[in-house]
């Protein structure tokens, strides 16, 4: 597969930091997430593709391309950053055409194209509206569209689910891997969470002190996890098995030590699941439940989180879950108390 | 003794409205481009051109006049140089300008950089990632993005202007500016007006002061209705 982008021998200096010598190759029409904690170089590396400032050495290149040289807008690689940058004073479809209006594109055109992207994201009742009367989801569909109606050679977005809540992130999510689907444009993703790389990613390159530590798969990373436990990819409930049985949607998913998981999910082969902390329920006893899965084991660890706790389940499949506090006095639970873990397979998330 | 008449107070408040507007337009014009310069980037002799920018804010404005005609007198440096061509830049329209534009442009030029300086810098590197060159970018995302500090900036410089006494003196007597015309009623009759055989010597400084008070108010007035209303 072609280079949507490539990065080749980057070096640039800070006062007190410094991008080393970086290489990466993002395939045209893949989506690539670089992973990294804060400070670690990420958003410098996007601004530097962008065009933001020339790097003191290396080139990049935009589909075989040699853009190291040239400005922002001869690049043809939208940007969308962390905190949206909506042009404040235009209109939500002013904001959209924005790009088409600087290029020179009529009128009727303009509004064809945003029209598109406007029911693509699912936002033609904001098109009058003004940024400040927007959510900060609708804010964050709204700069995805102004960043795709130019169809760019590519697509940067900086953090672009760290200021919304846990609900309306996973409806943007939906909205990237829909709309990424839908375009086969190339997008570099920037985020320092896990989670939302693994469920996104085609390739994650994760970026530490200015290096690219690591590139791989989404389930590279995840069999490394289980590997290499310093692997920034450990994560809690994030568990490794094969689908051994699907139909009508419902897969049981072998995840070793004698335990099955039940998901939703048509996918077969090897999978990645995750199921979050709190989707989960502890019992000291396995009392029948509608949940489908039922882990069992000891607890292994307790951490107090004010008003929840979480619990460390030791067992055939480790697991952690978090639970009120008064559900784990309640069940006047310690360590080495024998528990069920128990969650729905509608909470499992197939990676 | 100054022979004052109505019309001549009339004439100068008519003078100062007119070359402070200028002034204020001098210093949009200029201080746009200086105070985007001065908030943007860092660059050598960076803090040269800050100080001279505020300088006019530290000296008393005796000082600036004398200053200022030591460069643009007649038979100094630059003067000399556009008396050849047949401008005088002392007195008149054109010297009651230069002065103010020196004294009071300062605070359009702050307006500006602190403005710029307050604006995301990833906004501009959006707008032309979507492929806007760097004037359209200035145009449709910058400029929107800091008018209300440009008029802001534009008020109070055109208020600065209109109280100017100290340079003009020196630099740019006659024709007077209403706050020079103030001075000389006082100096010459006291505050109020002076009427002799049925005939008005003078208007009376109080009376002159008054009206700018109002028209200066008025001034302020709209300015503040037009950004509210832009605001909305």
């Amino acid at each position: 597969m072609n280079a949507g982008i490539a990065v080749e021998n980057l070096s640039n200096s800070w006062a007190n930091f410094s991008l080393k010598n970086i290489n990466l190759t993002v395939p045209e029409g893949s989506y690539f997430v670089l992973l990294g904690p804060t400070g670690s170089g990420k958003t410098l590396l996007l601004e530097a593709i962008a065009g933001a400032y020339s790097p003191t050495e290396g080139r990049i290149f935009v589909s075989g391309e040699d853009v190291s040289h040239l400005p922002p807008e001869k690049r043809r690689i939208s940007y969308a950053p962390q905190n949206y940058l909506l042009f404040e004073n235009m209109t939500v479809r002013k904001n959209i055409e924005f790009g088409l209006h600087a290029r020179g594109v009529e009128e009727p055109e303009r509004k064809k194209r945003s029209a598109h992207l406007l029911e693509m994201l699912g936002i033609s009742n904001l098109v009058d509206r003004f940024p400040k009367n927007l959510s900060g989801g609708e804010r964050q569909r709204v700069s995805l569209a102004r960043a795709l109606a130019v169809e760019p050679r590519a697509v940067l977005l900086d953090e672009p689910l760290s200021a919304v809540d846990a609900e309306t992130k996973s409806t943007i999510m939906d909205y990237l891997r829909r709309v990424h689907k839908q375009t086969g444009v190339t997008v570099i993703h920037v985020t320092h969470d896990r989670f939302e790389a693994a469920s996104l990613a085609d390739r994650i390159g994760v970026i530490r002190e200015g290096e690219i530590r690591e590139v791989g798969s989404p389930l590279e990373f995840s069999q490394k996890a289980y590997s290499k436990p310093e692997s920034i990819f450990q994560s809690d409930n994030l568990i490794h098995g094969s689908v051994i049985r699907s139909e009508a949607n419902l897969a049981l998913v072998d995840v070793g030590a004698g335990n099955v998981i039940e998901a939703i999910t048509d996918r077969t082969g090897q999978v990645m699941l995750h199921i979050r902390p709190e989707s989960i329920v502890i019992l000291k006893h396995g009392v029948d439940s509608s949940a489908r899965n039922r882990l069992e084991g000891t607890v292994a660890e307790v951490t107090d989180l004010g008003a929840t706790v979480r619990v460390g389940i030791a067992g055939g499949t480790p697991i952690t879950a978090i639970i009120t506090r008064r559900s784990f006095f309640e069940m006047d639970l310690n360590i080495g108390s024998k528990v069920y873990a128990l969650f729905k397979a509608t909470s499992v998330e197939v990676l | 003794m100054l022979a004052i008449t109505n019309a001549e107070a009339v004439s100068s408040i008519a003078l100062t409205i007119y070359t402070s507007g200028l002034t204020a337009a001098v210093a949009v014009i200029f201080g746009i481009p200086l105070g985007y310069l001065l908030g943007k980037y860092e660059f050598r002799g960076r803090s040269i051109i800050d100080s001279v920018i505020e300088i006019p804010l530290m000296i008393p404005h005796t000082v600036a006049g004398i200053a200022l005609i030591t460069i643009f007198g007649s038979a100094e440096l630059v003067g000399a140089l556009f008396k050849g061509y047949g401008l005088r830049l002392t007195d008149d329209v054109m010297g009651i300008v230069l002065t103010l534009v020196f004294v009071s442009a300062t605070y359009t030029v702050k307006q500006v950089e602190e403005a710029i300086k307050s604006l995301d810098p990833k906004l501009e590197l959006v707008s032309r990632s979507l492929g806007a060159s760097s004037t359209f970018t200035f145009f449709y995302v910058t400029m929107p993005s800091i008018w209300r500090s440009v008029v802001t900036g534009a008020i109070l410089t055109w208020a600065r202007a209109s109280s100017e006494v100290g340079a003009l003196f020196i630099m740019a007597y006659y024709p007077p500016v209403a706050s020079i015309l103030i001075w000389n009623l006082y100096a010459g009759y006291g505050l109020h007006e002076s009427i002799s055989n049925g005939e008005v010597l003078s208007p009376g400084a109080v009376n002159v002061a008054a009206l700018m008070i109002l028209i200066n108010l008025g001034i302020f007035v709209l300015f503040k209705l037009v950004q509210r209303k832009r605001q909305v």
